[in-house]
Formats: structure tokens, sequence, C-alpha cells
């Protein structure tokens, strides 16, 4: 006999065809070198990113509301950096505090002035959300730098199309397939005159299959840095036969890697003098370097501000309740709460830097909270979001699993939000940390089109 | 000629040429070990030790486990086959995913056959994704260039393996015809000469017939200029 939680879980899995094919589909991604490298003690290993093949169902009404919730944020936040990065009203009006906008690590001087083709900053933005028992979203990160993730639903979609087309026929799922010409869109719109190529560090990236994946969809030139140049304030692929302008260079390297004349000077895989010809506006650098300072964990807690300050509108997502310890009060809340909340590195990404109040033994919960005293800038303090558990297939059956939705905003000639996106789920029972890197798996994500 | 940077190229060609010397590399092992089966005279190990199989071992299963599967072995099957990939993995932009994913299909039975208790059965898939890939490229790779350098890495690692197991030299005049016809369509800088020189041995009258080690010798050297 089903117990509660299995009958519960049958019932929110109306794709049942699609779970008996998860190996099957698992087998053809790994066919198709679907992975993700780590590095661990030093070590880099290539993992396969376990597919789960019941998806995440997002109805149209629902999808509308998170569209138009993701359009206007990214607008806002796309505002924040060109004002961050010139005239700086938003802080002269006191709406971000000096501290929080120019200590941040994401912000860099060396962009200040600095106008990206077609004044766009963030061309591709990865916002992460999480859904509540209750049904509302609410936003937990906002990824503006180099966020990765559209490749993995995009090629999954297609086997399970393959190996379910009944399902297909009888859903009005919206095709998510178009992600490869929707990134050409964005970068043909920015483009100053050239070339589109992907930029990757190489094949020891972490996202290495992305970037080589998204470059065929995408119709652009994959390229290491070695097959770069600047010449004139021009940037140049070296090709066998002739240097090819580059117009357009979706980078897959952070920021202080890009140049070494301009960053880390002793970045190897850099472009050297590629900030000169973005400075001259011969090539558009998608995303633009120096976003990370409006998606610094720290900035996270402005971002419904800057929608009211830019837009003038009432923000449409939520940020997860987040408090500063920089703010006296909220220090005051943070330090009588710490045990419930979830306290987070602003210096840190890919889930680490993430510690729950309520896991720590009292000796380390106060060894933190002097931590918090001493660095108030470093830290932010989140309450905890019970957020919804996805049914998922593991280990031959139906399991809870939580999971978050990492969407894509894409802005080009317009803001557009790509109607799918990547589903990360723990494979822990319990665990809310989803990333990859922490050997976490990943579903498709349908939006219903009624 | 498509936008092809000279590290692709370089790519192409030696995907080409690891692809040749995994299949040709895994009959030779193939054959071999068939042959060892009945082999009374100790010479079991055959043209392998040509093919630079040095292990000392006389353990008949030690020394093909060795040859198929050693990756730090320089020329085992399973360390050619791993080289191919890595040139592969650098040309997905150019390949396709779907040619891509015989290599990597190729590659993938070669660690599945590790563990079997016949790998040189399982080892047919191995065969069997190479000359898909051979086929596929010719459907979905869509820049003749590209195609013709992986090609003539073909060939080439053909010629130079033939040469030096002293093995059907008399179809090296068809090898060389082939990268003739494709050399010049692969827009790749190549070294005139050394072609020239490859062509003036293979096509001279008493080749194959009175070839001696030291013909064979020149033909290697030649073969290794033509792509510098």
């Amino acid at each position: 006999m089903a117990t509660k939680q299995e009958q519960e879980l049958d019932e929110q899995t109306p794709y049942t065809d699609l779970v008996e094919h998860t190996p099957k589909i698992n087998q053809q991604l790994a066919r198709y070198g679907v992975k993700f490298g780590i590095y661990k003690d030093g070590t880099f290993n290539e993992r396969l990113f376990p597919f789960d093949a019941i998806p995440r169902v997002i109805e149209a009404s629902t999808w509308k509301s998170l569209e138009a919730g993701l359009i206007q944020r990214v607008r806002a936040l796309n505002l924040y950096l060109a004002d961050v990065y010139g005239d700086r009203q938003i802080i002269a009006d006191g709406v971000v505090p000096e501290d929080f906008a120019f200590a941040s690590s994401g912000y860099l001087p060396q962009c200040e002035g600095i106008t990206p083709p077609g004044g766009i900053y963030s061309h591709i933005s990865g916002i992460d959300l999480v859904e509540g028992q209750d049904g509302t979203w609410y936003v937990l990160e906002d990824n503006l730098r180099i966020p990765s993730g559209a490749s993995y639903p995009l090629i999954a979609r297609g086997l399970c199309r393959r190996c379910d087309a009944g399902t297909f026929r009888t859903t009005p799922i919206v095709d998510n397939r178009d992600y490869g010409t929707r990134l050409k869109a964005v970068m043909d719109s920015v483009n100053t005159g050239g070339a589109n190529v992907i930029l990757t560090p190489g094949r020891y990236n972490a996202a290495y299959f992305e970037h080589a994946y998204l470059s065929e969809k995408a119709d652009a030139i994959l390229a290491e840095p070695k097959e770069l140049f600047v010449e004139n304030e021009t940037l140049f692929y070296r090709d066998a036969g002739r240097n090819l302008r580059v117009g357009a260079l979706y980078r897959r390297l952070s920021d202080e890697y890009l140049d070494p004349l301009c960053f880390c000077a002793d970045s190897l895989i850099g472009v050297p003098n590629l900030m000169s010809a973005y400075r001259a506006g011969n090539v558009a650098i998608i995303n633009a370097p120096g976003n990370g300072a409006a998606d610094d964990k720290g900035i996270y807690y402005f971002v419904p501000k800057m929608v009211k300050y830019y837009l003038g509108e009432e923000p449409i997502l939520k940020n997860a309740p987040t408090y500063l310890p920089f703010y006296p009060d909220d220090m005051a809340y943070v330090q009588e709460h710490a045990d419930t909340l979830v306290i987070k590195d602003v210096a840190e990404a890919g889930g680490y830097g993430v510690v729950f109040g309520s896991e720590l033994e009292p000796e380390k919960l106060n060894d933190l909270k002097t931590l918090i005293r001493r660095e108030p800038r470093r830290f932010i303090a989140q309450e905890v979001i019970d957020f919804k558990r996805l049914p998922t297939y593991i280990g031959g059956k139906l399991v809870p699993r939580k999971a978050d939705l990492r969407a894509f905003v894409l802005s080009g000639a317009e803001t557009t939000v790509w109607p799918s996106g990547l589903t990360r789920y723990s494979r822990v029972e319990g665990s809310a940390v989803v990333n990859s890197s922490q050997g976490g798996g990943f579903k498709d994500t349908w939006v219903l089109s009624r | 000629m498509g936008t092809l940077s000279l590290e692709k190229i370089d790519h192409l060609l030696w995907l080409g040429r690891y692809v040749e010397r995994s299949y040709t590399t895994l009959r030779f092992i193939t054959v071999t070990y068939d042959k060892a089966i009945d082999s009374t005279d100790g010479n079991w190990k055959g043209q392998l030790e040509e093919l630079g199989f040095a292990s000392e071992t006389e353990n008949v299963l030690e020394f093909f486990r060795d040859c198929l599967f050693n990756e730090a072995n320089l020329c085992s099957l399973a360390h050619s086959m791993g080289a191919a990939y890595d040139n592969a993995v650098m040309l997905r932009d150019v390949l396709g995913t779907e040619s891509l994913s015989y290599v990597q299909m190729a590659t993938d039975a070669i660690k599945a056959a590790e563990s079997s208790e016949s790998p040189l059965l399982d080892l047919q898939l191995v065969q069997d994704n190479i000359m898909a890939f051979k086929g596929c490229i010719d459907d979905y790779v869509a820049d003749d260039a590209s195609r013709n350098i992986i090609k003539c890495g073909i060939s080439v690692e053909r010629i130079d393996l033939y040469a030096r197991l002293s093995y059907r030299l008399d179809s090296l005049k068809q090898e060389t015809h082939r990268l003739a016809s494709r050399i010049d369509r692969t827009g790749a800088p190549y070294d005139k000469q050394a072609f020239k020189d490859l062509i003036d041995i293979v096509f001279a009258p008493s080749f194959p017939e009175s070839a001696t080690y030291e013909t064979l010798g020149k033909l290697l050297s030649v073969v290794a200029r033509i792509f510098p």
C-alpha cells in the first residue's frame, strides 16, 4: 500500500510516462557529452549532470507574472549598472549606500565611464528563484556575470520529446529549443561589426560543454583566448587565412582574467588590450565587465528599491526576507535570530559560503556571530524559505526533493525571458543546496502556453 | 574555407590522425591476439612491438590488456582514443554535437570494455563508432575544408602506420592519391616539398616491390613533415 507521501507525489506527477525513460535519457546525455567539470583536491574531473525527467511545470498565468517580474528586475539592474558606472545618481539620492555600491568586489573602477554598445550591461541574466510552499515565488540571487545552465534543459528537451511524443502532443508546452536563436539575436543586436565569438577559458572549465554547445546553436565561433588578439583597439580572431574582426564577444571567463593589462596581471587566459577595444566601442562584451557591482549578495537587498527608483513601479517579484548586518537594527535581529537564519558570505558563489544557523553547534554559531559583528559588510542573513519540493525519480522510486529555478532573461533589441529555465534539485533528502558542484541534478522546466 | 584558426586546424588534423590510429591499432591488436592463441614459437607479440608496445611482460593477457587499456602507454588504444577525444571536444562548433557523439561513444566503449570479460568482443563498438564518425562528418560537417583536414589526417596516419608495419604497402599509392585530391582543399598550410617527396617515393616504379628499410624510413620522415 502506498504511503501518504507516495500518494502525494503521484498526484503531482502527471507525466509518469517520462519517468520510465529517465535512464535512457541519461544515457543519451552521456553520449552527447553533457558534463560539467569540477576540481577536487587539485584534480579536474568531468561528471555527468544527473537529469530527472519529471519536469518542473509552470502554468501559463504564473509564467506571465514571473516573466513580467523578471523583465522588470533586469531592466532595473541594467539601469543601476549604467548609473553606478556613470552619474551615480542612486547613490547621491541615498537609495544605495556608497559603502555597498563601491565596496563590492564586483565593482570595477576600470569600467567607470564606459558605455557598452547598445547601452546594455547584462545581456544574459540568470535569476535564481524558488517557489515557497504557498506558491509565492522569491528571487534568491541575481547572476549578471556569466550565468550558466541554459544548455542543459535545451538539450534535454529534444531527448524527452523523442521518447514521449504523446505527452508533448497533448500538453501545451512552449518550445524552448530556440535558445540559440535568441542568443544569436542578442549578439547581433549589439555587434559592432564583425563575427560573433564565444570565448571559453578552455576545456577544463566547469561549464565547457555549455560554451561549446551554445557556440554550435548560436552559430558563433568558439575561441580560446590564444585565438584572439587586439590591434588598433580592435579585437580579431586569428584565422589561418585572414584575421577576422570580432564584433560581439560572449565571454565565459571572469572579469579578473579578461585582460591582463587591465585586471589581474598574471592572468594567462586573458586577451591583452581587450578592454581598450571595448572602451573604444569597437566590440561588445557579453556580459559587460563590472556587472558584479549589481549581483553582489549585498546589493541584492537593494534591488526592489532600484525597481521603484528607476522605473517608478512596485516590484513584481519578491526578495527572500533579507537582513544586512551593516544596519544596526538588522545586526541586532541577526544576532538574536542567527540560529533560524541562513547566513551568506557575499564574496562566495556556487553554493559555498552558505551556512544554516540551525545546523551549527552553539560554539560555532557564536563564532559566526562574532565574525558578523567584526565584518558586517561581508555577510547577509535571510529567512529560510521552505521551498517547494518536486517529485524526483531517484533510486527507482519517486521522492520529494528541493529545487530552485534559474530563469534566463535576454536583453538585446528587447528584453525577453526564455520560456524555460534550469531547474536544479538536491539529490540529498532535506537539503536545500542544489548546485551541480555540490552534487545536484537538473530537470527541464516546462512553461505551459494555456 | 570557413573560419578556422591554426589551433583548430591542428585539432582537426590530429583528430583524424588519432581516430585512424585507434582504428588501426585495434585491428592489429585483434589480429595479433588471434594469432597468439595458436602461437608456439614465443613470438606472439608479433607486429605490436613495431607499433611501439614495449611491455616486458610475457603474460599474454596482461600484455594485451596493456595494449588496449593502459592510458599511460602512449601506444595503447585507450591513449589514442583519449587523444582523439581531447581534440574532438575542442571542435564541437565545427563538427557538431552529432558527429562528436560518435567519438564520445567510442571513448566510453573502451572504458566499458575494460571491465568486461570479453573485451575484444565489446570493443567492436569502438570500431563501429569510429566508422560512424567517419560517415557522419560527411553529412554533418558543412565546411568542406574542415572535413578535408580530418580526412588528410586520416590519410597521413594510415600512410605512417602502414609504412612502419610494412603493411599493405601496395595500398599507399591509393592513399597518396586520396591525400593529393584533398590537401589543397583544406586551406591549411602544409609543406609542399615534403608532399612532393612523398609522391616521388610512393610512385617510384620500384615501390613497393623493392622498398628497403631505408626507403620506408625516408617515407616516414617525409610524412612527418607534411603538416608541420
